[in-house]
C-alpha cells in the first residue's frame, strides 16, 4: 500500500530529519509509527502525503513510484488518502454537515451522493444528528471523529493519521483507535503517528520506531 | 461503476455537469460570502464603483469632446462679405467663378434678406435693425474648400488670393482660434485617457487587495482543501466569482453614479449650447458601451482575483510549511 525505499528528507538550514528511511505497509494493516518528538514521524506522514518531497530515495503508494509526480496530479493523489490531524482542522465557520462533504464537492459528487455519504460518515463515527452543529460547539473526541468522518467520506483505502489521539484523554483515545480497527476490519489500511505506548502495544499491527530520523 | 454502459457522451455529459455544479456553488457560495458581511461588501463595491467612476466620467467627457470637435472640422468654411454696393447679380457672378475654382467643394449665397432674418433670429439686436431706414448687411458667400484644401497654411494661401478679388470686401476665416480649441480638445482627450488608465489600475489594485485581505481571512481554508485533494483551480474558483461580483456589482453601481452625474450636468450643458446655437445636447453612452463597459469591470475584477490567488498559491507551493 505506502512503501519508504532509503528515503532521506533534509530542509534547507537544519540537517537531515529522515536518513535513509524504508518500510512497508501492507494493505489492511494498522501501522504506527513511534518515536520522541522530532524523531520524524510528521515527516514521515508530510512525505506520504505528498506535502513534501523527499530529498532522496522513493515512494510508492499503492505499488505507484509517487516520488517525482508532477504537482498538479497531487490533487487526485490525495483525493485516494484520508488525512486525519491532531488539532482535527476543521473548518470553524461551517457546519458540521459541511465539513464532513468538503471532500466529496472537492471530489466532483453530485448533491445526493454528497448527503448520502456525508450522512453515513457522521453515522459511522456516532455523529448522526450532529449535521448542523458547529465544530466550536462540539467537544475534542467529537471534532475529532467530525475530522474521522471527514477521512472516510470518500472511502480511501489508506488513512493517514498524524497524533489523532494527541490532544484527547486515555478514554477517548482508546475510543478513536477502536474506531480506527472497526475501519481496519473493512479494509481500510492506517499509518497512525503516536507516541503513546500504551496504544501502540495495543493496536498495533506493526510498529515503525524512528529515532532521530534512523529507523530502529 | 458500469463501465461497459458508459458511453464517451455520457462520461462527457457527466462531465460538464460536474463542472457545471462546481461553479454554480462557487458563483453563489461567494455571493453568499459577500451577503454574510453586508457593510464590508457595501464599503469595498462603494469604493470600486467610484474608483470606475473617474474613468467612466472621462469616457463621457471624451466622447462629447470628440463629437464637439467633429462638429468644428465641418467648419472648414469661409465666409466672402462682399462690398456693400455688389448688387446680387455681380454676386452671382462671383458665385460662379467661386463654384469653378478648383479649391472650392461647395459654395453658396446669402442675400441681404436672408441674412438680415438670420441676423434678427440669432443676434438679439432686432430691433436695432427695425429702426435703420435699410438693410445695411452686405451679401455674403460661403465656401467650403474641398479636402485636399483642408489645411491651415494652404487655406490661408488661399484667403490672401480670394482677397484681391474685385467686389470683395474681407474675406473671414475663423480656423484659427478653432485650431486652438482642436488642440486643447487633442490635449483634454489624451489627459483623460490617461487619468482613465491610471483609475483604471486603481480599480484592479482595490479588487486585488479586498481578494489578499479574504485570502489571509480564509488561509485555513485553503490549506484544508487542498490537503483534501483540492486542485488549484477549485481552490481559485471561489475567488474568481468574488472578483467576478466584485466587478460585476461595482460596475453596475459606477454606471448607476455616472448616470447621476449626467442627469445633473444635462440642464447646464444645455443652457450653455442655448447660448451658443442650440445645437449640442450631452450625449450618454450607448447600451453598447455599457456593456462593454462593464464587462470589462467584471473581467477587471476577475482578473485581480486571479492574479492575487495565483500568487498566493504559488507562494504556498514554494515555501515549505
Amino acid at each position: 500500500m505506502l512503501r519508504f525505499d532509503q528515503v532521506s528528507k533534509r530542509y534547507p538550514g537544519s540537517g537531515e530529519v529522515l536518513s535513509g528511511v524504508s518500510f512497508a505497509v501492507e494493505r489492511g494493516q494498522m501501522a504506527f509509527i513511534t518515536g520522541h518528538s522530532g524523531a520524524g514521524k510528521s515527516t514521515v506522514l508530510r512525505l506520504a502525503a505528498l506535502i513534501e518531497r523527499p530529498s532522496r530515495g522513493n515512494i510508492l503508494l499503492a505499488g505507484k513510484d509517487v516520488t517525482r509526480i508532477a504537482a498538479h496530479a497531487i490533487p487526485f493523489l490525495r483525493r485516494r488518502l484520508g488525512l486525519i490531524f491532531q488539532d482535527y482542522r476543521l473548518l470553524h465557520d461551517r457546519s458540521v454537515f459541511d465539513n464532513v462533504a468538503l471532500p466529496l464537492l472537492i471530489a466532483g459528487y453530485g448533491p445526493e451522493e454528497i448527503e448520502r455519504r456525508t450522512r453515513a460518515a457522521l453515522d459511522k463515527v456516532g455523529l448522526a444528528g450532529f449535521e448542523r452543529r458547529y465544530p466550536i460547539t462540539l467537544s475534542g473526541g467529537e471534532q475529532q471523529r467530525v475530522g474521522i468522518a471527514r477521512a472516510i467520506a470518500t472511502r480511501p483505502p489508506l488513512i493517514l493519521a498524524d497524533e489523532p489521539t494527541g490532544n484527547l484523554d486515555p478514554d477517548l483515545s482508546v475510543e478513536i483507535m477502536e474506531m480506527f480497527r472497526d475501519f481496519n476490519r473493512i479494509g481500510i489500511t492506517f499509518l497512525i503517528a503516536s507516541h503513546d505506548q500504551g496504544l501502540v502495544s495495543r493496536f498495533a499491527d506493526q510498529v515503525i520506531h524512528l529515532e532521530h530520523g534512523r529507523l530502529v | 461503476m458500469n463501465t461497459m454502459r458508459t458511453g464517451f457522451g455520457s462520461r462527457m455529459s457527466a462531465w460538464v455537469r460536474t463542472w457545471l455544479r462546481l461553479q454554480g456553488h462557487a458563483l453563489f457560495s461567494s455571493l453568499g460570502r459577500l451577503w454574510r458581511t453586508p457593510w464590508m461588501t457595501l464599503v469595498t463595491v462603494l469604493v470600486i464603483a467610484v474608483t470606475l467612476v473617474l474613468p467612466l466620467a472621462f469616457y463621457l467627457v471624451l466622447k462629447n469632446l470628440h463629437a464637439l470637435s467633429e462638429r468644428i472640422e465641418n467648419h472648414w468654411q469661409v465666409s466672402f462679405y462682399l462690398e456693400p454696393q455688389v448688387d446680387r447679380k455681380t454676386a452671382g457672378k462671383l458665385l460662379g467663378k467661386l463654384r469653378n475654382d478648383g479649391a472650392v467643394a461647395e459654395a453658396r449665397l446669402i442675400d441681404k434678406e436672408t441674412g438680415l432674418a438670420w441676423f434678427r433670429r440669432y443676434s438679439g439686436f432686432g430691433d436695432v435693425l427695425q429702426a435703420l431706414p435699410d438693410n445695411p448687411l452686405p451679401i455674403v458667400i460661403e465656401v467650403l474648400p474641398k479636402r485636399e484644401w483642408e489645411d491651415p497654411e494652404k487655406l490661408a494661401s488661399l484667403v490672401e488670393r480670394w482677397q484681391r478679388w474685385k467686389g470683395v470686401d474681407f474675406v473671414q476665416w475663423d480656423m484659427r482660434w478653432l485650431q486652438r480649441l482642436k488642440a486643447w480638445l487633442d490635449l483634454a482627450e489624451r489627459g483623460a485617457m490617461l487619468a482613465g488608465v491610471i483609475l483604471g489600475s486603481a480599480a484592479l489594485l482595490v479588487v486585488g487587495n479586498t481578494v489578499r485581505l479574504e485570502i489571509e481571512d480564509r488561509r485555513r481554508e485553503i490549506e484544508v482543501m487542498l490537503l483534501l485533494g483540492a486542485t488549484n483551480r477549485f481552490v481559485r474558483r471561489p475567488f474568481l466569482y468574488l472578483g467576478f461580483w466584485y466587478g460585476c456589482i461595482g460596475g453596475g453601481l459606477a454606471w448607476i453614479l455616472v448616470f447621476g452625474l449626467y442627469l445633473g450636468l444635462r440642464p447646464q450643458v444645455d443652457r450653455l449650447a442655448g447660448l451658443y446655437d442650440g445645437l449640442y445636447h450631452l450625449r450618454f453612452a450607448t447600451p453598447g458601451e455599457i456593456a462593454i463597459f462593464w464587462g470589462w469591470a467584471v473581467l477587471l475584477g476577475m482578473a485581480a482575483a486571479w492574479l492575487v490567488v495565483s500568487r498566493y498559491l504559488w507562494s504556498l507551493r514554494h515555501s515549505p510549511a
